[in-house]
């Protein structure tokens, strides 16, 4: 399963710059982020190469932070493939938290990854999969 | 002009007949103390043990002091001085950590304090032709039943609203045609910037007289809340240790607060040494309560900063004025009226386990309301990397800080490290709102 | 007056923390001082042992994941009220702590815990201005 670095951090300015000195002194690539805004604190999810080597560097320092399972869903870049893949998830009940994606140059690939709620208690997986999508497992993630 | 009176008499008695009738009455009510057990014990460790034992009012420092510790070690009946079923009534306000002081009325007892309140009443002008909104919690806490009683006794048509609901108050104030208003300061100002949303103006509200309280407020406030909405406000001093409201209350002229001296001893000291200060010297006020039988107080240290005007009021009422509150010599907060200790915020805190260690205090103003906020720490062990862990974390904060210290505050989640450290030269709690 | 702490990334799978001593112990590693920071999924091994270098690389190569950290092994009065002398010229020095925790054995006749600091130069310099005693990575292997 893919892992997603979930960071909480205050809504305020320098806490972004914060992180990002601590993973580059960790040597740590980060492939994507998306930040989810709650007001005064904000959910700061990356998909970093090295996942628990960055949650080491930066559970040390004391931030708040978790390594969450996330579903990387290889999505052919043609129209309808979306939907395709929103329509297997909501007929079968899977309930997307959050989610981000990025098209890969020149694959034409794109990538989506998806918080599922409840993940352990679904097999989101297979139905992604039965659905005629691939998934990525974490090594193939961090080094896209 | 033509000054009201409840009881005249009384009201302008002469000094020699007002403590005449302390000395009468604290003899009595020592005799009523002695029969609780902690006045048993705090009266006999001080060489009391009748009521003749005191011989005159400059005897009074031999009583030592009552604390609002002593009445929290006291719970439940540590300071009742009758049987439970001479008991008629209960009010209690919550305690510095969770154990609530509680006071006991005998039948008696309520008549008298029902006397005092229509005496306040009375004071500025009220009569029974007017229709009174009575905005103030009813339930335990004595604000809102205190003043019921009272105005029932001077004849007054009650609308027993109690608090919230800021559109239904303008509706009916402007349905009954309401002259009358016992309300906090703060809350007060709210509704005036509401009547807009209820598309009611002033001009269609009947209103004259408030009578404010609950909440320590400044002079330009009561000049504000009187010109924003053209009524008279009366200021109203009380607490429940002493009965609820109706200790002290404005006359006609609004020059401070009348304290009615025959049902009070009232003292000012210095809350560093507890020496007696003059009129006119600000210290803490002190009151011994001579009319209620079933829970005696003597010498209760408020922890409320004042001072005892020194002059005579023009109303030729006897009874010395007490300034405004100019503050507390505690830490305790009161948020719209509502009195809170930061140590209970803490303890509620300290119960959940996804709360750090570092929390914060901020009260300021939301337009003319309080607000709390608590900011807190999260605990990074206890983070699970997901929104709706976090937003039910703040919900149950929320909550139980709703049921606990009846105050609705606002809850801030931070990262850890983020709040000044706890130990050390950190400010636990920032009041904002502005000075008096 | 730095000294190394190994940290080591546990899943929370049966006998995790177990796989990391035995290895340890297998290669005459010892280990001088540990703590352990877990949530329900995952956890963190923190250590201070007698050949860190060598400790590190042989948790790599043996698959676990692992960092190096720079921690201070303060002396502190082993009586009531030693620690919290020592945590109040934190506090007024606003120098903050990241976590704490003991080591297996006395040096001296003092108690001897690992700090992390946020800031561990500030922290330094304050110990240093409080005559509070730092214990150095050689003392340490010489344990």
């Amino acid at each position: 399963m893919a892992k997603q670095l979930n960071i909480f951090v205050d809504n305020r300015a320098g806490r972004l710059k914060s992180i990002s000195e601590n993973l580059l002194k960790s040597n740590i690539d980060i492939r994507a982020f998306t930040i989810q805004d709650k007001g005064e604190y904000g959910l700061l999810k990356l998909l970093v190469n090295k996942p628990s080597e960055a949650y080491l560097a930066l559970a040390d320092l004391g931030c708040a932070c978790a390594l969450k399972d996330i579903l990387a869903i290889y999505v052919p870049d043609q129209p309808g493939n979306f939907h395709k893949l929103t329509t297997a998830l909501a007929d079968h009940d899977i309930n997307i938290i959050d989610a981000y994606g990025f098209v890969l140059q020149p694959h034409n690939k794109g990538v989506c990854c998806l918080e599922i709620e409840n993940l352990a208690g679904t097999n989101a997986e297979d139905i992604v999969t039965s659905a005629g999508f691939s998934v990525l497992e974490d090594e193939e993630l961090y080094k896209l | 002009m033509d000054i009201p009176y409840w009881n005249k008499e009384i009201e302008t008695a002469d000094r020699a007949t007002i403590e005449k009738i302390q000395l009468e009455r604290l003899g009595k009510m020592l005799s009523s103390a002695l029969r609780s057990p902690f006045y048993k014990r705090l009266l006999g460790e001080a060489g009391i043990s009748s009521g003749d034992d005191i011989k005159s009012l400059d005897d009074l420092h031999r009583i030592p002091f009552t604390t609002k510790d002593d009445l929290r070690k006291s719970f439940p009946t540590g300071m009742m001085s009758v049987d439970m079923e001479q008991v008629v009534r209960i009010h209690s306000s919550s305690g510095t950590t969770g154990i609530p002081t509680v006071i006991y009325f005998s039948s008696q007892d309520v008549k008298n304090w029902t006397d005092l309140v229509a005496r306040c009443i009375v004071s500025t002008g009220a009569t029974s032709k007017d229709v009174f909104q009575n905005m103030m919690t009813y339930g335990l806490f004595t604000g809102g039943l205190g003043l019921h009683y009272g105005a029932e006794a001077v004849g007054m048509t009650i609308i027993p609203i109690g608090g919230g609901n800021t559109k239904r108050q303008i509706k009916v104030m402007k349905d009954f045609h309401t002259t009358v208003l016992h309300i906090t300061p703060s809350y007060l100002l709210h509704i005036h910037s509401k009547l807009g949303d209820v598309g009611i103006s002033r001009d269609e509200l009947a209103i004259k007289k408030a009578f404010v309280g609950a909440e320590p407020h400044s002079e330009n406030t009561r000049l504000k809340i009187q010109e924003l909405l053209n009524i008279d406000a009366y200021n109203s001093y009380g607490l429940s240790e002493l009965n609820g409201p109706g200790v002290a209350f404005e006359c006609v002229y609004k020059k401070d607060m009348h304290v009615w001296e025959d049902a009070y001893i009232v003292e000012i000291i210095d809350p560093k040494t507890g020496e007696v200060l003059e009129d006119g010297q600000e210290g803490e006020v002190v009151l011994t309560n001579l009319i209620r039988h079933a829970t005696p107080i003597l010498r209760y240290r408020t922890r409320d900063l004042a001072f005892l005007h020194p002059g005579k009021c023009e109303c030729g009422r006897t009874h010395r004025r007490l300034s405004r509150i100019l503050g507390r010599t505690d830490d305790m907060l009161i948020i719209n009226g509502v009195n809170v200790f930061p140590s209970q915020i803490e303890e509620i805190l300290m119960q959940i386990p996804e709360v750090g260690t570092n929390y914060q205090i901020y009260v300021n103003k939301k337009g003319s309301l309080d607000r709390l906020i608590v900011k807190v720490e999260i605990y990074p062990k206890m983070f699970l990397g997901e929104a709706s862990q976090l937003d039910a974390l703040k919900n149950k904060i929320k909550e139980e800080l709703r049921s606990s210290i009846v105050i609705n505050a606002v809850i801030e989640l931070h990262e850890p490290g983020a709040l000044p450290i706890s130990e050390g030269k950190a400010q636990r709690v920032v009041d904002q709102r502005p000075k008096m | 007056m730095k000294i190394t702490q190994i940290s080591v990334f546990l899943e929370n799978r049966k006998g995790r923390l177990f796989d990391v001593c035995s290895l340890l112990g297998d290669n005459e590693i010892n280990i001088r001082a540990l703590t352990i920071a877990e949530t329900e999924s995952f956890g963190v091994l923190r250590i201070v042992v007698d050949k860190s270098d060598v400790a590190v690389k042989l948790l790599k190569d043996n698959g676990f994941v692992a960092n190096l950290t720079h921690v201070v092994a303060v002396e502190v009065g082993d009586k009531p009220g030693g620690l919290a002398s020592v945590l109040k010229v934190f506090a007024d020095n606003d120098v903050n702590i990241e976590y704490m925790y003991g080591f297996v054995e006395k040096f001296s006749d003092k108690a001897l815990l690992v700090f992390r600091f946020a800031d561990t130069d500030l922290a330094q310099q304050i110990l240093a201005k409080n005559s509070i005693k730092v214990v150095t990575e050689k003392e340490i292997e010489g344990l």
